[in-house]
C-alpha cells in the first residue's frame, strides 16, 4: 500500500481539521476531493510529517510517518499550492539546492535539475530568476520542484490554480506522464474535471471524513444505474408499476422520465413495467453520470462516511 | 561538443539524510557573496585592519630599514585591538543588516518553508545553516581582520630578531574567542529579526531602530537609577564592557562590569534564539 491512514484525527485547538480518517491508496494517479475546508490541506501536512495528529496512524511508501517522518520526506515530493519559490536563485540552482536537501549528491542533483526543468518545459528559462516567473512558469517550477529527486510519490496541491486554459492543459497532461513514469500520484483539489482528466481513483473528503473512495468508472457505475425512457401515451401507470418493481421514476427533460434501477439489470425491469402498465416505450438510453454527479451525492448522503476498500 | 539526453527518467541513488545544515549554510553563504553589495560592504569592513596594518608599517619604521638605529619597532598592544574591533564594530552592524536581515524573511516572503521543509529538513537544522553562514560572513569583517593585523604586527620585527608570534599568542585566542562572541551574537540578533519579519527590509529597519536606541535608552535609565550595570543594556556599552574584560583593560567611564554585560548578552541571545526558533516552524507551512 502506497498510502494509508487509520483513525487520523487533526486538530488545531479545539477545531478539528480531520476527524477518524482513514483510506488507504495503493498506487496510481489518486484524485484527493473536496470542499475548501475539507480537511484535504491538513491530510497532506499530517502526511507530510509537519503536523502531529492527535491520534491516528499514517503510513507511506510502507513507513510510519511519525517515526520515520524524514524518510518519508525524502522519498515523496510536494507541490504546494501556494506560491512558493526560493528568492534570489534561478530555476536550476534553486533545484540544486533542493535536491541536495532531499539527500542527493551535488553533482546528480545539477543532472536531475537540467533534466526535470526540460520535463516541465522550462529548459529555455532555466537560467532566469524564478521571482521573475509568470503564474504559469511557477507553477511548472513548483512541479520540476516536486520532482527533482526522483520521488516515489508525489503530492499535488491545487495544481492548476491561476492557469490559463491553454496552461491548465499543458499541467494537467504532465500529471498523466509523471503517472505514466511510475510514480504515484496524489492530486488534492476541488475541481472535478481535473480529477476527471488525470486521476484513475478518487478520495471525496468532507469536513475531514472520508465520504467517498473508488475508481472514476466504478463510481460513475456504481449504485443505480439511471436511464432516459420517453413512453407512448400516460405515463402515470407506468409510473405506479415502475415503483412496484422498485424503480425511481423521475421528470426528466423533452417529456422523459429519468428511471434509476437498482441493480444492473435496469433494463429488463424497465420493460416489464410497460409491459405490465402497457406502455410503449419509444426511447430509452442509459444516462452517464458525470463525476461531479457523484461527488456531489456524495457530499449531500446523510449518514456515517463510508469505510474505504480494504478496511 | 557533447551532447546530453536530458529526457526526465526515475533514478536510483543512495538518499542520504542529515546534510541540510550545511546545504542551507553553503546556499546562504554563496547567495550573500553573490550581492555587489555584500562585495562592497565586504570591502569596507576591512578598511580597519588594513589601515591598522598600513600604520604599523609606518610607525614601526619599516619603510627606513626598521627605525633609527636603537629605537624601539612600534607593536600593537591589547588596547590598539581593543579599539580596532571597535571600528569594526560599526561595519558589522551595517553589513549584519544589510546580509542578515534578509535570511529568512526573504524565504518567509517567497512561502520557501514550504519547499524546505517537504523536505529531510528539520527546522533546526535551516536555522542553524543561516545562523553559521552569517556567523561566518561576519567573522569575516571582526576576528579575522583583528587576527590579520595580529599576524601582520608579530611578523613585523626587524631582520635577524625573532618573529614576536610566541610572545603575543595570548592574543590569538582573545582576538578569536571576542570577534566570535561579537559575530554570532549579531548573527542571532539579525536572524532573529528577520525570522519575524516578511521582508528584508522591514527587518533591517526593526534591527536598526532597536540597536540604535538600545544605547540612549541604557543611558537614560543609568542616569535615573545610578547604576552603572543598567548601562549594559547598551549594545556598544556592553560589548565595550566584554572587550575590556577580554583585553584586560579597566572598566571605562561609567562602562558597566562585565558581569552585568555578560549576563545583559546571555539573556539577550537566549531571548533571541527563542524567537527565532518559534519563528521557524515547519507547522506553518500551510494554513
Amino acid at each position: 500500500m502506497i498510502l494509508r491512514s487509520e483513525g487520523l484525527r487533526v486538530t488545531y485547538g479545539s477545531t478539528v481539521a480531520i476527524d477518524g480518517l482513514s483510506l488507504a491508496f495503493a498506487g496510481g494517479r489518486c484524485g484527493l476531493l473536496g470542499p475548501n475546508g475539507a480537511g484535504k490541506s491538513s491530510f497532506l501536512r499530517a502526511v507530510l510529517g509537519l503536523v502531529r495528529p492527535a491520534a491516528g496512524k499514517i503510513e507511506v511508501l510502507g513507513l510510519d510517518t511519525a517515526r520515520r517522518g524524514r524518510e518519508v520526506r525524502a522519498r515523496v515530493g510536494y507541490m504546494p499550492e501556494r506560491d512558493a519559490v526560493l528568492p534570489a536563485a534561478n530555476a536550476v540552482a534553486s533545484l540544486v539546492h533542493l535536491g541536495t536537501l532531499s539527500g542527493m549528491p551535488d553533482r546528480l542533483a545539477r543532472r536531475r535539475a537540467h533534466e526535470t526543468l526540460d520535463f516541465v518545459g522550462l529548459a529555455e528559462e532555466r537560467y532566469r530568476e524564478v521571482t521573475g516567473y509568470s503564474q504559469g512558469m511557477r507553477q511548472r517550477f513548483r512541479l520540476a520542484a516536486a520532482l527533482v529527486h526522483d520521488p516515489d510519490l508525489v503530492f499535488l496541491d491545487e495544481p492548476t490554480n491561476g492557469l490559463d486554459p491553454a496552461g491548465r492543459r499543458d499541467m494537467l497532461d504532465l500529471v498523466r506522464r509523471i503517472g505514466g513514469l511510475g510514480i504515484h500520484v496524489l492530486l488534492s483539489t476541488h475541481l472535478l474535471p481535473d480529477v476527471e482528466a488525470t486521476c484513475e481513483e478518487v478520495l471525496v473528503v468532507q469536513a475531514g471524513t472520508l465520504r467517498l473512495q473508488g475508481k472514476i468508472e466504478d463510481l460513475r457505475r456504481a449504485a443505480r444505474r439511471t436511464f432516459a425512457v420517453r413512453l407512448a401515451g400516460d405515463a402515470a401507470p407506468f409510473r405506479r408499476e415502475a415503483a412496484a418493481l422498485g424503480l425511481e421514476v423521475a421528470e426528466g427533460s423533452r417529456d422523459g422520465l429519468r428511471v434509476s434501477a437498482p441493480d444492473t439489470d435496469g433494463t429488463a425491469l424497465i420493460f416489464r413495467a410497460a409491459e405490465r402498465s402497457g406502455s410503449i416505450v419509444t426511447r430509452l438510453a442509459e444516462v452517464r453520470r458525470t463525476l461531479e454527479e457523484v461527488f456531489f451525492e456524495s457530499l449531500e448522503a446523510s449518514g456515517p462516511a463510508p469505510s474505504p476498500p480494504g478496511n | 561538443m557533447p551532447v546530453y539526453d536530458l529526457a526526465y527518467r526515475r533514478t536510483s541513488f543512495d538518499r542520504k539524510i542529515g546534510g541540510g545544515l550545511w546545504a542551507v549554510a553553503r546556499r546562504s553563504l554563496r547567495t550573500s557573496l553573490r550581492s555587489r553589495w555584500t562585495k562592497i560592504l565586504f570591502a569596507l569592513g576591512w578598511i580597519p585592519a588594513l589601515g591598522a596594518c598600513a600604520f604599523l608599517y609606518i610607525q614601526s619604521g619599516a619603510l627606513a630599514g626598521f627605525g633609527p638605529p636603537g629605537g624601539r619597532s612600534f607593536h600593537f598592544q591589547p588596547n590598539q585591538y581593543h579599539l580596532l574591533l571597535n571600528w569594526s564594530r560599526f561595519f558589522l552592524l551595517v553589513f549584519a543588516v544589510a546580509v542578515g536581515s534578509g535570511a529568512i524573511a526573504e524565504d518567509r516572503r517567497h512561502y520557501a518553508f514550504e519547499l524546505y521543509f517537504s523536505r529531510p529538513l528539520t527546522s533546526l537544522e535551516y536555522v542553524g545553516g543561516k545562523f553559521l553562514a552569517l556567523v561566518g560572513l561576519l567573522f569575516a569583517i571582526t576576528g579575522l581582520p583583528a587576527l590579520f593585523v595580529w599576524l601582520f604586527d608579530a611578523s613585523l620585527v626587524p631582520e635577524g630578531e625573532p618573529s614576536r608570534f610566541g610572545e603575543t599568542a595570548d592574543l590569538l585566542p582573545r582576538l578569536g574567542g571576542y570577534g566570535l562572541v561579537l559575530s554570532a551574537a549579531t548573527a542571532l540578533f539579525v536572524l532573529a529579526f528577520s525570522a519575524n519579519s516578511r521582508s528584508g527590509r522591514h527587518a533591517a529597519i526593526f534591527f536598526a531602530i532597536f540597536f540604535v536606541l538600545s544605547q540612549p535608552v541604557a543611558e537614560m535609565l543609568g542616569q535615573i537609577t545610578g547604576s552603572d550595570a543598567v548601562r549594559a543594556l547598551g549594545y556598544w556599552r556592553c560589548f565595550e564592557a566584554i572587550s575590556r574584560e577580554v583585553f584586560e583593560l579597566p572598566r571605562g567611564f561609567h562602562g558597566p562590569p562585565f558581569r552585568a554585560a555578560a549576563a545583559v548578552l546571555l539573556a539577550a541571545c537566549a531571548l533571541a534564539a527563542f524567537a527565532l526558533r518559534s519563528a521557524v516552524r515547519p507547522t506553518r507551512v500551510v494554513r
